[in-house]
Order: structure tokens, then C-alpha cells, then sequence
């Protein structure tokens, strides 16, 4: 792309200065609710509703965040949700690294077939699948009081594999790993097999570390996902232990009533970890993410 | 330990029914550098890859020792190869690229710092064993790459156009060291190639492949002195042999070959035997002549004359090139300043000593003979007698 701009430094200038303006206004569409959740947090009761709204509270509360683990059991979602989505992201990059491993450096009958038979579930809608899953882990065999035909009790429900085990795969992170490992040189793997590694070492000790961008953004992506997730645990579970942040927010209200202080308190404690995760791993993500959309 | 390596009736055929390898048969001594040489397709890397085990064998059989390795893993055959393009582990340092052998088949820590940081000193890359691929030039990377194959001691050592990816001074330098490391280690070698420059400087014995056979087999001296055939002499040296289409007449016990806008006529022993090989029929030949058996003045008998096209001064050496009925005829002449300038009418005489090699119409050799170093004498030696 030619970025050289040939017209008067006047013009030039107010082009940018047009363009910045133009940016800052898109950028305080985007802010807008995050200060606002800001503002509710740090708000007491009486100012929730105060009208015109208080940006900046007269009175701070910051006890609203510790009460946020005081009213409901909101610590105990908060580990559970950091239990499965990290369970399943370890799964994630194992599972989708050996399937775009196998995709792009394997040989074998049927594989483009597979591939595409993969990709074309990217196309099925979550919910489509929720009710069948369900019947599926309430079924498990010898779990929750089952019995070997997986009649009897209530299976895996109300357990962690039950939200883990629906996103320890997913067609975009295969789709991801095969593009990025056709990228990585196929000879490396005759290489490997001269030194006397096996099929398996040759995947985990040079392919694997050599697609952690790939590895990064699909860490990255799952996780968020994971955590985010309300549909797959408010089906699967319904005892308040095994809660997640998404079905514990909805503690913070009623049928009368709504806490908006502590609810808000509650998101941004919840994003926070989030936050702190895409800065460190921005660097790998837009790396990852260029391979991604640009090859395969 | 230096096993031999040998090859029955060795096929592969991919899918398509392609021959890649036709049936060959060879046989390197233990120690021995036996370098490969051919163009594109011929077979060269195929042959290699199916002695590393990287290539299912077809048909026929691979011995590495005494042993039949045809099923059996590349790892545990005993050889290692040096890719192309190095095909080190961009994550590893050079001293793990190294060690990674050595790793894969269990070999204690301790023992493997040692036998790296050996081979590292003999490769002279000791200061550089804690860099990644991409902090090492092409040379070193080379290095790092024939230090992971001969680390593991292997009893055979594969290498497959290891030079290809280096610049011009840099493969010169490369190619004498190659040759150094492989004496030293011991293993026997298969070296690789299409240029015929590596071949001739590097084996003890060249074998040179044509569309999945073997051409010819023999030391660079027996390859570049008697060209099994028209391939093999067009394929062997630089500049390429001039290669004259004619037709022989015997007369008086004297053999004249005469093309267009040439000809020549040889006498003596030399000429005798040549006439006695000259086959039935068809007296259709080709007469190949080296570009250094060829000179722009001269006693020697003159072959033809024509333009001077270009004039190439090589540094020690120039290259004519003189148009023969629109054939171009290459002299090479030991001199640094080029003696006759381009567009001047040249003639081309051969040097006293010259070899003189016949083609038959099927491009098999049928023989040779040398000019007489006499002065004056134009008579011709059985090359046999050389």
C-alpha cells in the first residue's frame, strides 16, 4: 500500500486532525459503558438511579467490591470459572495443536474429507448441540449414580467435565494450527525422524513450540470464551457450587430487586483477569491472528 | 566404525507408475566419498533418500554394512543425512540442534555436553553454540547442521547438495572443509549433487545418474578422461566438452570425421584402433573435444575456423567461443588478458596432447585417442596406451 501523501502540509494536517477527531469520538462510543460500569461500581444505592447520572460519585464505595464476595458466593464462581476454562484451554492446545499437526505434516486416507467435515461445523450453531450434550452427560456411564447403560442417576451434570469437555475442541483453533503449521518447513520432520524422535516427540518437542502464536491466540480466544460462557453452565449445572461467573451475576438481583452497585463491581472484577491477559499476550494474539487470516 | 554401503537392482516407482529409480547397482567401500551427480529427475536425491530410509524402497535392495536395511527405521539404520537447507529447529540453539540426536536415542547428559562441545570445536563453533539458527550465517548454520549429522558417530553420512544454499566463495571454502571433516570422522559418505565442479573436488569416485540409471561409475579422473557416453561427457566439466556432429570415412588406414563446416583426419596407432571399434552401418558420430584441447594458434592440426563470438576472461584463464557453422566451439586458453578480440576470424587448433573422444549414433563411447606430443607429428595414440 502507498502510504505517501503528496498534498500541502495544510491540507495534510487537517486531514489528520479530522481523522483523530473522528477517533476519539468512536472511541468514547466504545468507552462509554465501561465508565459507566466504573461509575456504578464505585456508586452508593441512593446514586444508581440519581439522574442526570454521577460520573464521578461523591462518596467512593469502595466496600462494594469486597461486599461483592460478601452477599453471594462469588469467590467460589470466580474458581470455578478459572478451573474450567483453564482446564480446557491446556486441552484446547494439546488437542487442536496435534489435530493441525496431523492435518498439515500427516499423510493418510480421507484427510482433506475430515478437514472439511471439521470446518463445516463451524457453521453449527452452539445451541444447536446444548440439548444433545446434555442427554449425553446425564447419560455417562458410571457417573453420578448411572449405571453401566448410563440410566439411574444424573451422570456428569453438575461437574466440571460438564463445561469443560464442550470446548476442549473446537473447529477455528484446528482450522488455526493446520494453517500454521503448514507454514512451519514439512523437512524438519524428516530431520527429526533421522535424530531418532517418534512421531510423538517430533510433535511435541518441534512443532508444538514453534506454533506458540498460533498456540497463544487459540489459548487466548478459548479462555476468553470460557470464561465468558452462560449458556453451556446454566443448562449443565444447577447447584450454586458449581456456579460460574456468568450464573452467579445473576445472584446480584432478584425478582424485585437488582444490586446495579455490587453487579457492576462484580463485572469488573470479573474482566479484570481478562484484561490483564490480552496485555500480555497482545504481541502473540495479532501475531496469530494475521497467520490465521492470512493463510491456509 | 566405517561399514560399506551397497545397492541391488534399487527401484522406486511412485504413484503414476513413474520410475524414478531404475534398477541400479552400486557399491561404496567403507570410508570411501561417493559423490552422485546428475541434473534435475535424474534419481540422485531419490537414490539418497532411500538409502536414509526417508523413501519407501520399491524394489531391490539397500545394505548398510552387511545388513539388509530396507525395513528398517531411518534412526536405527546407522546413517545420518545434512539436508539442502539445513533443516535446523529454528527454537534450538545450535548446541541443541546438535544435541537433539543424541537425546531422542537416551544418551546421558553429561556424555552428550561432551560429544556436542567436541564436534563443535572440530567444526570451529564452540563461541557460537548458544545462538539460534537465525543468529548464524549460512556457513555456520551449514556447520551446526554437519555437526548434528556426525555427532551421533554414524557409520554412514548422507549428504544431500549441502552447499546448494551457500554464495559462490562460501561453497569453495565449504567444500574443501566438508572433505576435511569427512576424513577425519571416517564414515563413509553419498554426497549429492548436480554441480559437477563439487563432484570432481570432492569424491574418491563419482557416480553419475541419467533418468534413474547410472551413466557411469569411476574416479573423477576415469569420468573426465573417458566419458561413458555423450550424457556423461556433456555432464562432466566446465566449460561443457564441445561435442562436433560428423560422419567418418576410412581411407589408406586413416580415419577422417568431417561435420559441417569442420574436419579432421587422425593417423597412427591410435587412429587403428578407432577404426577397428567404428561400428557397422550407420557412420554417423560425435566427436567430443575438452575446451582446453583446443587452442587459437598452434602446430597441432587445424580443426575449423569461424568469427570469435565472445571472449570471457576467467581470471587465470579465458574462454572463446568461435562460431563453427552456427555451433559455438569453446577455446580455453591459459591467459589472463584475452589475446583475440571478439568478431575477428579465429582458427581452432588442437593442442599438441589433445584427447580426442568418439560417440557413436546412440551416444555410446566408442573410444578415444590422443594427439601425438611431438612437434610436428599428427599422429594419434590409442587413449588406451596413455
Amino acid at each position: 500500500m502507498n502510504n505517501l501523501d503528496y498534498a500541502p502540509p495544510a491540507v495534510r494536517q487537517t486531514k489528520r486532525a479530522l481523522i483523530y477527531m473522528a477517533l476519539i469520538a468512536l472511541s468514547g462510543i466504545i468507552l462509554a459503558p465501561f465508565l459507566m460500569i466504573l461509575a456504578l461500581a464505585l456508586s452508593s444505592p441512593a446514586e444508581v438511579f440519581a439522574w442526570p447520572p454521577v460520573l464521578i460519585p461523591d462518596d467512593i464505595q469502595w466496600q462494594n467490591f469486597r461486599d461483592v464476595f460478601v452477599v453471594t458466593n462469588f469467590g467460589r464462581a470466580m474458581f470455578n470459572t478459572f478451573v474450567i476454562a483453564t482446564l480446557s484451554t491446556i486441552g484446547i492446545v494439546f488437542i487442536d495443536g496435534l489435530a493441525g499437526y496431523a492435518f498439515a505434516k500427516m499423510r493418510f486416507p480421507g484427510r482433506t474429507t475430515m478437514f472439511m467435515l471439521i470446518l463445516a461445523t463451524l457453521m453449527v450453531p452452539v445451541h444447536v448441540t446444548i440439548i444433545p450434550l446434555f442427554i449425553m452427560f446425564r447419560n455417562f456411564p458410571l457417573a453420578g449414580g448411572n449405571n453401566i447403560i448410563g440410566d439411574g442417576g444424573f451422570g456428569i451434570l453438575n461437574s466440571y467435565p460438564s463445561m469443560i469437555l464442550p470446548f476442549l475442541a473446537t473447529a477455528y483453533g484446528t482450522y488455526l494450527m493446520t494453517s500454521f503449521m503448514r507454514m512451519l518447513p514439512d523437512n524438519l520432520v524428516e530431520a527429526a525422524r533421522m535424530d531418532g524422535a517418534h512421531e510423538f516427540a517430533i510433535f511435541w518437542k518441534i512443532y508444538l513450540p514453534l506454533a506458540a502464536p498460533a498456540l497463544a491466540v487459540i489459548a487466548m480466544f478459548n479462555f476468553t470464551a470460557v470464561w465468558n460462557e452462560f449458556l453451556v453452565p446454566l443448562v449443565m449445572t444447577s447447584t450454586s457450587d458449581m456456579k460460574v461467573i456468568q450464573t452467579a451475576l445473576a445472584d446480584f438481583s432478584d425478582q424485585e430487586t437488582v444490586l446495579w452497585n455490587l453487579l457492576m463491581a462484580a463485572v469488573l472484577i470479573s474482566i479484570l483477569p481478562l484484561v490483564l491477559m490480552f496485555i500480555v499476550g497482545q504481541k502473540h494474539l495479532v501475531r496469530g491472528v494475521a497467520v490465521g487470516g492470512t493463510k491456509g | 566404525m566405517t561399514v560399506a554401503v551397497e545397492a541391488r537392482d534399487l527401484w522406486k516407482t511412485f504413484p503414476g507408475d513413474v520410475h524414478a529409480v531404475k534398477g541400479i547397482d552400486f557399491r561404496i567401500e567403507p570410508g570411501e566419498l561417493v559423490v552422485l551427480v546428475g541434473g534435475s529427475g535424474c534419481g540422485k536425491t531419490t537414490t539418497l533418500r532411500m538409502v536414509a530410509g526417508l523413501e519407501r524402497i520399491s524394489g531391490g535392495q539397500v545394505l548398510v554394512g552387511d545388513r539388509v536395511v530396507n525395513d528398517v527405521h531411518p534412526a536405527k539404520r546407522g546413517v545420518s543425512l545434512v539436508f539442502q537447507n539445513f533443516a535446523l529447529y529454528p527454537h534450538k540453539t545450535a548446541f541443541k540442534n546438535m544435541a537433539f540426536p543424541l537425546e531422542s536415542s537416551g544418551v546421558p547428559k553429561d556424555e552428550i555436553r561432551r560429544r556436542v562441545t567436541e564436534v563443535a570445536e572440530m567444526l570451529e563453533l564452540g563461541s557460537h553454540l548458544d545462538k539460534t539458527p537465525d543468529g548464524l550465517s549460512g556457513g555456520q548454520q551449514q556447520r551446526v547442521s554437519l555437526g548434528r549429522a556426525i555427532v551421533r558417530d554414524p557409520a554412514v553420512l548422507l549428504l544431500d547438495e549441502p552447499l546448494s544454499n551457500l554464495d559462490a566463495r562460501l561453497r569453495v571454502v565449504m567444500r574443501s572443509e566438508l572433505k576435511r571433516i569427512q576424513r577425519r570422522v571416517g564414515s563413509t559418505a553419498i554426497y549429492v549433487t548436480h554441480d559437477q565442479v563439487e563432484a570432481m573436488t570432492m569424491g574418491d569416485r563419482i557416480v553419475v545418474m541419467d533418468a534413474g540409471q547410472i551413466a557411469q561409475i569411476g574416479t573423477p579422473a576415469q569420468v573426465y578422461m573417458t566419458p561413458s557416453s555423450l550424457y556423461v561427457a556433456q555432464t562432466i566439466g566446465s566449460p561443457a566438452m564441445n561435442l562436433l556432429s560428423g560422419r567418418c570415412e576410412v581411407t589408406d588406414g586413416k580415419l577422417t570425421i568431417a561435420g559441417t563446416g569442420w574436419s579432421l583426419t587422425l593417423s597412427g596407432s591410435g587412429a587403428e584402433r578407432l577404426i577397428a571399434r567404428l561400428p557397422d552401418g550407420d557412420q554417423t558420430v560425435t566427436v567430443g573435444i575438452r575446451p582446453e584441447d583446443l587452442d587459437l594458434v598452434g602446430d597441432g592440426p587445424e580443426l575449423a575456423a569461424g568469427p570469435c563470438v565472445t571472449a570471457e576472461p576467467l581470471g587465470s584463464e579465458s574462454l572463446y567461443n568461435i562460431n563453427i557453422a552456427d555451433d559455438l566451439c569453446r577455446v580455453l586458453k591459459r591467459e589472463t588478458i584475452v589475446s583475440m578480440p571478439e568478431g575477428s576470424r579465429a582458427p581452432v587448433h588442437l593442442r599438441r596432447g589433445a584427447r580426442l573422444h568418439l560417440f557413436g549414433a546412440n551416444g555410446a563411447r566408442i573410444g578415444g585417442a590422443v594427439l601425438s606430443e611431438e612437434p610436428s607429428v599428427s599422429s594419434w595414440i590409442p587413449e588406451d596406451d596413455i
